[in-house]
């Protein structure tokens, strides 16, 4: 991997990790999860968004998905509630959960393999990836196929 | 509040779904009770009392600015 290469990753890194645990706050979720990275890294400027079409998937829907995968469940149980945000700065990658950390790592690996810079898609075809949890309820209730999230990072 | 007939065990990822949506919403409320709790001038000792921890492992897992919840 070239040293452009890396401190483009460098950059990518900081930037999507503060920005998705400002997300996670702003849920009510002091840890970073595997579903902030993707909003955050549907929300990026630099997302290629021709390259989403036409999967009906944004930054406010999924954290919409989000949302209601953690209403429905709370609604089996008969409860109704909300998390309210957390009031704290973003303090980076060291907060954040293992599925969160094992999505980073994957899409780190897609780009190594096409010796790319790390990218928005690859995150979110990583996430893709996930078999359990509440990413992989939010993109089934979106009703998206996996395998074309997974699709985005070849 | 039906806690009495959760999701079936023959849905474990439903089931499980619904663990994580109640972690996160007693993290929610315990974050907002201790806030509470602290504006009314309660002090670590009590606030620790109340859930059954330590003055220190209260302060140390609930003190704005140092929160984790305590599944993580």
């Amino acid at each position: 991997m070239g040293i452009r290469t890396a401190v483009s990753d460098v950059s990518f890194m900081k930037s999507l990790f503060t920005a998705a645990e400002r997300i996670a706050h702003d849920l009510g979720d002091p840890v970073m999860g595997a579903e902030h990275l993707v909003i955050a890294a549907l929300d990026r400027g630099d997302l290629d968004r021709s390259e989403l079409a036409p999967l009906p998937l944004d930054g406010p829907r999924f954290r919409a998905a989000v949302i209601a995968v953690h209403a429905d469940a709370l609604g089996s149980l008969g409860v109704a509630g909300t998390s309210t945000p957390i009031d704290e700065e973003p303090r980076g990658a060291l907060h954040s959960t293992s599925a969160a950390q094992a999505v980073f790592q994957d899409a780190r690996r897609s780009a190594r393999a096409r010796r790319a810079p790390l990218r928005a898609v690859d995150i979110i075809a990583a996430a893709a990836r996930l078999d359990y949890g509440t990413t992989a309820r939010a993109i089934d209730r979106l009703g998206i196929s996996r395998a074309d999230l997974q699709a985005l990072a070849r | 509040m039906d806690l009495t007939s959760p999701p079936p065990p023959e849905t474990p990822a439903d089931a499980l779904a619904a663990v994580v949506a109640l972690r996160r919403l007693a993290a929610s409320l315990e974050r907002s009770a201790v806030d509470e709790a602290l504006a009314q001038g309660w002090t670590w000792a009590q606030i620790g009392a109340a859930l059954n921890l330590s003055a220190q492992a209260a302060h140390k897992r609930l003190s704005p600015g140092h929160r984790r919840p305590s599944y993580d």
